[in-house]
């Protein structure tokens, strides 16, 4: 597979506008076979920034699919507790 | 008239005085609080693992403007700091305000005492052997055990004040230590009033500190995604590797054959 891989990310939203491994070479698997193999590197390359990357194909023609950037995390994280403070409850 | 004499007259008293003085101390304490509210962001389970390696690389780098810690890596923002833990591979946001606040104690002791003594003073006096101007051998007499007196008198309050200095420098110590433990009290009283109140203040900022501290942070993080994906592509022998930064954009491309 000759496969052109595309990121772009934006520092201030912190959003991976762009992750892509495009397969740019001739198909020489059968389709099944090539997606698959597809899929997986397409996973493989991901797995360097995200634990657990969805791998969604893109169409020619449609609008790939964008990371997010970090959220807030549920309501529940938040805390006035120090992290000592967080120990010792945790420890009694 | 003739020349003055001299008359000398010695008085002897023995006293019994009985002070009472009160003493008082007052201590005022300053003590700097804050008081916190954050919010934790796990990106252990979300983040590859390249990408947490690299990371604390980038937050190592002294230039990067991330400061070694216990826990890990902190950046201050205004009205607070974010922090990169790296054993819990979490981002901390951390809102925080401060204060000062003072506390006054006051100690009070009442001195009592008694000043016994055996006092002896002597007065002079003066007259004319012939009682010029009325200043006879017995108006001479007078003027000296007057003075004797006086001074027996300004002796007396001397010593009583000399009692009650001892024992005030004696008990000073004391006093000063119960106002200090009164203050003590009220201003740990008063910390711990004020910090609850300051961490709910500091929880309305919560979300502006977090996008301050986000921001800072999705600066390493692109930095960390840069250097895991070039990384990635070296070692998988990848060609025509382009990276390069437009503004606040990082965009790579590689060609990989597999």
């Amino acid at each position: 597979m000759e496969l052109k891989v595309r990121f772009r990310f934006n520092t201030v939203t912190g959003e991976v506008e762009e992750f892509e491994v495009a397969d740019e070479g001739p198909m020489r698997l059968s389709e099944a076979e090539h997606n698959r193999e597809h899929d997986r590197i397409a996973a493989e390359v991901g797995n360097v920034i995200e634990r657990n990357p969805r791998v969604d194909e893109v169409l020619p023609g449609t609008a790939p699919r964008t990371q997010p950037a970090l959220s807030d995390p549920p309501a529940s994280e938040e805390t006035t507790e120090t992290p000592e403070q967080q120990r010792r409850r945790q420890a009694e | 008239m003739c020349n003055p004499r001299r008359i000398k007259v010695s008085a002897t008293r023995e006293i019994y005085e009985a002070w009472q003085r009160e003493i008082t101390r007052t201590v005022e304490l300053t003590q700097q609080v804050a008081g916190e509210a954050r919010i934790r962001q796990p990106l252990g389970d979300t983040l590859g693992r390249p990408v947490l390696r690299t990371l604390e690389t980038v937050l190592a780098d002294p230039e990067s403007g991330w400061v070694e810690v216990d826990e890990g890596y902190r950046y201050e923002v205004e009205g607070g700091y974010v922090v990169y833990l790296t054993d819990e591979q979490a981002l901390e946001m951390v809102a925080v305000l401060s204060d000062r606040i003072q506390a006054t104690g006051e100690g009070t002791q009442q001195l009592r005492g008694v000043v016994q003594d055996e006092l002896a003073a002597e007065g002079e006096g003066r007259y004319y052997d012939d009682g010029w101007g009325g200043r006879t051998r017995e108006v001479g007499e007078r003027e000296a055990r007057a003075a004797a007196e006086q001074l027996l008198d300004e002796t007396t309050q001397a010593r009583i004040l000399q009692a009650q200095e001892a024992a005030e420098a004696e008990a000073a110590q004391g006093v000063e230590a119960a106002a200090r433990a009164q203050a003590e009290v009220q201003l740990q009283q008063r910390a711990a009033e004020r910090r609850a109140a300051l961490a709910d203040e500091a929880r309305q900022h919560l979300e502006t500190v977090g996008l301050r501290g986000r921001q800072v942070f999705n600066r390493a993080l692109g930095q960390a995604y840069r250097d895991a994906i070039l990384a990635y592509a070296r070692v998988n022998g990848a060609d025509n590797i382009q990276c390069q930064q437009e503004g606040n954009v990082i965009e790579i491309e590689f060609n990989l054959q597999r």
